[in-house]
């Protein structure tokens, strides 16, 4: 361990003295851009769109590999044991960096990891169906108080996600009983929730398409680009301290020169500004939000240590 | 006027060209053992940011038929389904193209893929709104008790051993259960790997258990074999009274298809089995399937072509993908800036009945392209085993390992052969394993959330009207299958004098 932070603070000064030297020295080859996700997802798109914008700006190849599965752990485990050089990188999203680990199964610790940069939040809320008599936070909180248990939510996760443990979290600040049900992806939930098998669910809505899944309040600190979604009030404003960040970014294995890093962290931040990711930006609904290493180092540090109280409270790991 | 009448004859060109391209790749990838529907839309994927939307989605929805279509080819030809959905075929399509004619096996096959995908169609042009709200409404105690009647399905696959195919059922709930547990988050079975944390792959599974074991099979054979048949047997077609014959069974399949496919998440890989234990009770003539009924080809074909229009539905009138590749596909309406979903239905009624109209020719076309293609595609069977079996294995391996990136998949793939060839030599039959793997997720995880939200009560499951329905099905099924047997039993003892004076 001593080792390894020494070496660590030996490169860390080599590469200021020597740092613009070792800037041209990089990259002098095709850089590894790993998605722990299938292709055609969300997630996928986006790393796409970047790394073809970040090539113009590296000079270099990138290649996006797909390794999935392992509830994304898989991927983010290649990159933590390829080389840190920098030429392996991963595009994540939260779950595999502070949920996963703190159960304890996978080969690496968040803290293996250096930001790069953090590209947009996820928006989540509370949704109901569209015709649900409920129509804001204060009906809902109303309406959860005087029938404890019956507001049942879907999360498309499962037990143990990041939509159940932040919806926990909720529940707790609140002091409200609320109940968790789990489905198996999006499709499954959003049908549910339009067929009235649950009251609500904690999942991105779709108002804005025309959809059923109107959203109560917002979980994350952004809301969906369009207008329809103004109104609807984030837990932040209204003053509960149950904020979620589902963050989307690209990462590095700790040990990757801290120059290395910058050098990433300017291709990808002027990648976000090419035409073709804020396209991607406006189809998804999403608003760019970049954040820099140390930024987003603070994010996924308060991330994981409110994941891992709410965890810890709800049983899910001792 | 001119002008017009000349855009519209070219886009119906490029559109007529997109969807021969879709059904190209879709028959070829849907064929290859291994290499299935979801690989040939995710290469077709990136080739839609060139196309119009009409163009671009057409030629997806053509991958989507032609791979269902596909499947049926290698089940049929090799004994090898192409894809998971394809394996109830093997049943009878391998055993027609063996005994009597593969050319009629395959006919049965295409023509119940065409009646299933025009039937599919059907519903999702006239009843798409109405069927969609339907299916809202069911939940699931629903699903748990369709689960329950797809298990019900193996009684129907003509086991020689009871005890042996219900060992094979075990075997099979027992590998769906593996990967993280959906409810308490705890992984089950895995041994430590990541690689299942998700579920055993489903592609791997498919290959190793259907393909690799055929290969042993071949192995352990003469490698040099291969089928002599005339030229008059590999013609695909079939005569009126044929099709006549199997109507019955190409309709059963079809309605079961289109409703299996609405339904999110359950549909595709159950409806085939579904339909051909359906078909069978319906049948005139249940003793020949198992031993090469055109029935038993022609009703999960057309159930697999039929769920392509069912899976649609809920997409176009509500905006909820109702199977993995209409989640893949969904990105081709989402790049051209299509919101699928009712708005799509009031804004834009052009473009939807421009993609209803394609997908009728999609459907017409893969008739005409499979008659074509098909012939080339059953040389197979002529060719000696020592070229098939490296060319099959090159192709699930690729398969395989492109569907998840992971080494790992290609060693489950070769356990599950190894295992799968014991079962088949000492008679365990390997559909009711894949059928019941396939089936666990779905009951389990129905049964469970069904119990969690109505608080543990029981009642759950008889107190919903649609819930009451599937039920008497069910009961229903099991009773005409006590009297049959019974009845069966009896015929037995009489006719079985005069058809030994016969032979």
């Amino acid at each position: 361990m001593t080792f390894t932070k020494t070496l660590a603070a030996t490169f860390a000064a080599l590469s200021l003295t020597v740092g613009a030297a070792v800037a041209q020295d990089f990259p002098t080859k095709p850089i590894e851009l790993v998605v722990p996700y299938g292709a055609g997802g969300l997630t996928d798109a986006f790393a796409r769109g970047v790394a073809q914008a970040a090539e113009e700006e590296l000079g270099q190849k990138i290649v996006v590999v797909n390794r999935p599965g392992g509830g994304a752990t898989i991927g983010l485990t290649s990159v933590f044991a390829a080389e840190p050089d920098g030429y392996t990188v991963a595009f994540t999203t939260s779950s595999p960096l502070v949920i996963q680990p703190l159960y304890g199964k996978t080969a690496y610790k968040t803290t293996d990891f250096q930001p790069i940069l953090r590209l947009y939040d996820i928006p989540v809320a509370i949704n109901v169906q569209r015709d649900s008599e409920l129509q804001g936070y204060e009906d809902w909180l109303e309406w959860v108080k005087a029938n404890p248990g019956e507001f049942t939510y879907g999360t498309s996760g499962g037990t143990g996600s990041g939509g159940h443990i932040a919806t926990e979290q909720l529940g707790k600040v609140l002091d409200v009983d609320i109940r968790h049900i789990p489905f198996e992806g999006s499709a499954a939930l959003a049908a549910a929730v339009m067929g009235g098998q649950i009251k609500g669910s904690n999942q991105l809505p779709n108002i804005h398409r025309d959809g059923e899944i109107r959203p109560l309040f917002f979980m994350s600190p952004s809301r969906p680009t369009d207008a329809v979604y103004d109104s609807v009030p984030t837990v932040a404003e209204l003053g509960i301290d149950a904020e979620v960040v589902f963050f989307s970014g690209i990462i590095a294995h700790k040990d990757v020169p801290a120059d290395r890093i910058s050098i990433l962290n300017d291709a990808f931040r002027a990648a976000m500004d090419a035409p073709n990711v804020q396209e991607l930006f406006e189809r998804d609904q999403i608003m760019p939000d970049p954040a820099g290493p140390e930024a987003f180092a603070e994010i996924i540090a308060a991330a994981s240590k409110s994941n891992e109280t709410t965890m810890r409270e709800i049983g899910l790991i001792e | 006027m001119d002008l017009l009448a000349n855009i519209d004859f070219m886009s119906v060109v490029s559109a007529f060209g997109a969807i021969m391209l879709g059904l190209f790749v879709g028959m070829l990838f849907g064929a290859l053992p291994g290499l299935g529907l979801i690989i040939g839309v995710t290469l077709l994927l990136p080739l839609s940011y060139a196309m119009g939307p009409v163009e671009s989605i057409l030629m997806l929805l053509a991958c989507y038929q032609g791979a269902e279509y596909g499947g049926s080819i290698s089940a049929i030809v090799l004994g090898i389904p192409g894809t998971a959905m394809a394996a109830p075929i093997v049943l009878d399509g391998r055993e027609m193209a063996k005994t009597t004619s593969p050319g009629k096996a395959l006919a049965f096959s295409l023509y119940g893929s065409t009646f299933g995908g025009i039937f599919g169609g059907l519903v999702l042009i006239f009843f798409a709104e109405p069927v969609a709200r339907f299916a809202l409404g069911l939940a699931d105690p629903e699903f748990f008790l369709l689960g329950i009647i797809g298990l019900l399905a193996v009684a129907t696959f003509g086991a020689k051993d009871f005890v042996k195919a219900m060992i094979s059922v075990f075997l099979g709930l027992i590998a769906g259960t593996i990967g993280i547990d959906l409810f308490t988050g705890m992984p089950r079975l895995t041994g430590g790997y990541f690689e299942v944390y998700e579920g055993l792959n489903l592609i791997s599974v498919a290959v190793g258990l259907f393909a690799l074991s055929e290969v042993f099979m071949m192995l352990g054979n003469r490698m040099n074999k291969a089928y002599s048949f005339d030229a008059s047997d590999m013609k695909i077609s079939l005569t009126m009274k044929e099709f006549w014959a199997s109507l019955k069974a190409m309709i059963t399949g079809s309605a079961i298809g289109s409703f299996m496919g609405v339904l999110p998440g359950v549909g595709s890989t159950v409806s085939g089995w579904l339909a051909y234990s359906g078909a069978k009770g319906l049948s005139k003539t249940p003793e020949k399937f198992g031993k090469g009924s055109p029935e038993g080809i022609a009703a999960p074909d057309a159930a697999n072509n039929a769920t392509v229009g069912g899976a649609l539905l809920p997409f176009i009138a509500l905006g909820i993908p109702g199977s993995a590749s209409i989640a893949i596909i969904a990105g081709a309406f989402i790049i051209h800036g299509i919101t699928p979903g009712p708005q799509m239905i009031r804004n834009d009624p052009g473009l939807i009945q421009a993609i209803f109209l394609g997908f009728m020719a999609t459907t017409v076309c893969m008739f005409f392209m499979g008659k074509a293609l098909t012939t080339v595609f059953a040389r197979a069977l002529i060719t000696p085993n020592s070229f098939l079996v490296p060319a099959i294995l090159i192709s699930s391996m690729i398969g395989i390992y492109s569907s998840g990136g992971h080494f790992f998949d290609l060693w489950v793939a070769l356990g599950l052969g190894v295992a799968a060839y014991i079962m088949r030599r000492l008679d365990y039959s390997v559909a009711a394993f894949v059928l019941a793997m396939v089936l666990a997720p779905i009951i389990e995880k129905s049964f469970r959330r069904a119990l969690v939200i109505s608080e543990g009560d029981y009642m759950t499951f008889i107190d919903r009207t649609y819930s009451q329905v599937i039920m008497m099905a069910i009961v229903a099924t099991l009773a005409y299958a006590v009297v049959k047997s019974v009845q069966g039993r009896r015929r037995l003892r009489e006719p079985t004098a005069a058809e030994s004076r016969s032979e």
